[in-house]
């Protein structure tokens, strides 16, 4: 349990540090991250430019706040459509069993036997590569995995006495379902939707880095490592920083996502 | 035995039609007219409907997709829009590219990391622990991008000693092709480095607290027996069907990777033709990639009697 604490201690300041960036660029970047600075290309870090310009000149830090505000904004959006979508899946698949649980898990099971990010690089196809398409197609992508977490867990509440006992007491199904089976299927659902943020902060980055994502001018973390890819040796900051930001952020949810499946998954406990 | 085979075969089949359908839809669901596309600007409404006819676009859609599995069957995938090529060779080439990196990178990672990942849940909470499980989740964190850009800085770029950019089959060169797969090879091995040490860890310390352990130690068995021989082979397993998925799981995200060190692999050739909106090929890859996914893992189902004899018993 000492472990625990202390992980979870440096993932959730990792990801409030995150939270704070994404904030902070929301309203206030030390310079503009659009602004061309042609006398200032590929200027070393320096107390003008903490971390930096790139190739046209913007600043490094500026940008990098800009695009953890991208990250968390697609992050949470497409965690928020898998976790409704998926939810919703999950508990009509496992309360209403049969033919319909059936058909929604063969479908649910055809789309999970999509490996990684090819689904979603399929769905990209279809809804655009743009910031609405990558939530879209990661958050179809994702509902699966959720949908299959929820049902899991629906079909061992629902034998529950007290689920019975809603039943007895005249309530309706769709009642019972929202009052009593849902909110016992909070856990599975944090530690689940918690690793799906890392997800899809994981994958929007390498799509925008593939080109696939965020077009450029605006900046996210993985199209500025894209486009810093050609200066690497002239200027290593350019690879370094988006890069890191990326991996802090990551190493965050991982921590985090651990400590709280330590804590809301009995079945884990004792083997971290 | 057999009944066990045959019911993992008949498990991959509805799988494997679903996957198809899904692939099917998905292409069909893409905006646009692709007879108007192949078609070009200039195209008159009666050529249109000609290249209609032709590509069966004016069928029904579930007579579209009989004629289009038939033809997948016959190993007839659809020729690419941007040059005519036929897709299925097209893709094979490419996915032996990216193959012989994911086989290779997965295997060293396993030798690896396996054993790390027992040995951390052999002293577990010791020093040793904290450090492999602390490396692992830092190795975990890296996005897979980074790391090869990274290593291409410092190892092509700073040190020189492998080449940088280009790729050379090996099959043409040998040598010259290896320099150039270490680094994408390294890139990925210090990845899934991260997945699988966690893994082999936590299988492993489920089997050390059960009764039989205690029993082979009280029996005095060396530390080594008792690690390698008792609970090693009852805690491979799941370790086994997570390296499964990471073989399929690469196959699929491989673009990143094929991007950093500019191979010619499938995952790069999905998405250039993503951006030529080339849909024949972008099927293809979908089709090819999730039916060899679907496929390795049968693949793993069918050994892992090997490792843990119990599931035929089932």
């Amino acid at each position: 349990m000492k472990n625990f604490t202390f992980n979870g201690l440096i993932g959730s300041i990792l990801i409030a540090a995150l939270l704070l960036s994404a904030a902070l660029g929301l309203f206030w970047s030390p310079y503009d991250p659009m602004k061309l600075g042609f006398t200032a290309r590929l200027e070393a870090p320096s107390s003008a430019h903490w971390l930096g310009t790139d190739e046209f000149g913007r600043d490094v830090l500026s940008r990098l706040l800009v695009g953890a505000r991208a990250s968390v904004w697609i992050g949470t959006l497409t965690v928020t459509f898998a976790t409704v979508c998926g939810t919703l899946i999950g508990l009509v698949s496992g309360y209403a069993r049969g033919w319909i649980d059936a058909v929604i898990m063969a479908v649910n099971n055809a789309l999970l036997a999509f490996p990684g990010i090819l689904l979603a690089l399929g769905l990209l196809a279809v809804f655009g590569a743009n910031q609405y398409g990558i939530i879209f197609a990661l958050g179809i992508a994702y509902s699966p995995s959720m949908a299959r977490v929820v049902r899991g867990a629906v079909l061992s509440l629902r034998e529950r006495e007290f689920i019975e006992a809603s039943k007895v007491m005249g309530n309706g199904e769709l009642y019972t379902m929202f009052r009593h089976i849902l909110p016992n299927c909070v856990a599975p659902i944090t530690v689940l939707a918690t690793s799906m943020f890392g997800w899809a902060i994981l994958s929007e980055s390498a799509l925008s880095f593939l080109g696939l994502g965020v077009p450029p001018p605006a900046p996210t973390w993985g199209n500025m490592l894209a486009a810093g890819r050609p200066f690497i040796e002239q200027a290593v900051w350019l690879g370094l920083f988006p890069g890191l930001a990326i991996a802090l952020t990551l190493l965050g949810i991982n921590l985090l996502g651990d400590a709280l499946r330590d804590k809301l998954d009995p079945r884990m406990r004792g083997l971290k | 035995m057999l009944k066990f085979v045959l019911n993992r075969l008949l498990m991959a089949l509805p799988t494997i039609v679903l996957v198809s359908v899904t692939v099917f839809a998905l292409i069909r669901f893409i905006p646009g007219d692709p007879a108007a596309l192949m078609l070009g600007d200039m195209a008159q409404p009666d050529q249109i409907a000609a290249m209609h006819s032709e590509l069966g676009l004016d069928k029904s859609l579930p007579e579209q997709f009989l004629i289009w599995t038939g033809n997948v069957v016959q190993g007839d995938f659809g020729r690419s829009i941007v040059n005519d090529e036929a897709v299925l060779p097209l893709v094979v080439s490419r996915f032996l590219v990216s193959a012989e990196i994911v086989v290779v990178a997965v295997l060293l990672a396993s030798l690896i990391a396996v054993p790390a990942g027992v040995i951390a849940a052999w002293r577990q909470n010791s020093l040793t622990d904290l450090a492999l499980v602390g490396t692992a989740t830092i190795l975990l964190s890296i996005p897979t991008f980074w790391l090869g850009l990274l290593l291409l800085l410092w190892f092509g770029l700073k040190l020189s000693w492998l080449p940088v950019l280009g790729y050379v089959s090996v099959g043409s060169n040998l040598t010259g092709g290896l320099l150039y797969l270490v680094l994408p090879i390294m890139t990925l091995v210090i990845h899934e480095m991260g997945v699988l040490i966690r893994m082999a860890r936590a299988s492993t310390l489920e089997v050390l607290r059960l009764d039989y352990i205690t029993h082979a130690r009280a029996k005095g068995l060396s530390e080594s027996a008792v690690l390698w021989r008792h609970a090693f082979k009852n805690a491979f397993g799941p370790t086994w069907t997570v390296i499964g998925l990471i073989l399929g799981n690469l196959l699929g995200g491989i673009a990143v990777i094929e991007t950093v060190f500019t191979i010619p692999g499938l995952g790069r050739l999905m998405v250039d033709s993503i951006f030529a909106r080339d849909y024949p090929v972008i099927q293809g890859c979908l089709l090819f990639v999730s039916l060899s996914y679907v496929l390795v893992n049968l693949v793993v189902d069918l050994l892992y009697p090997l490792f843990d004899p119990r599931v035929v018993a089932e």
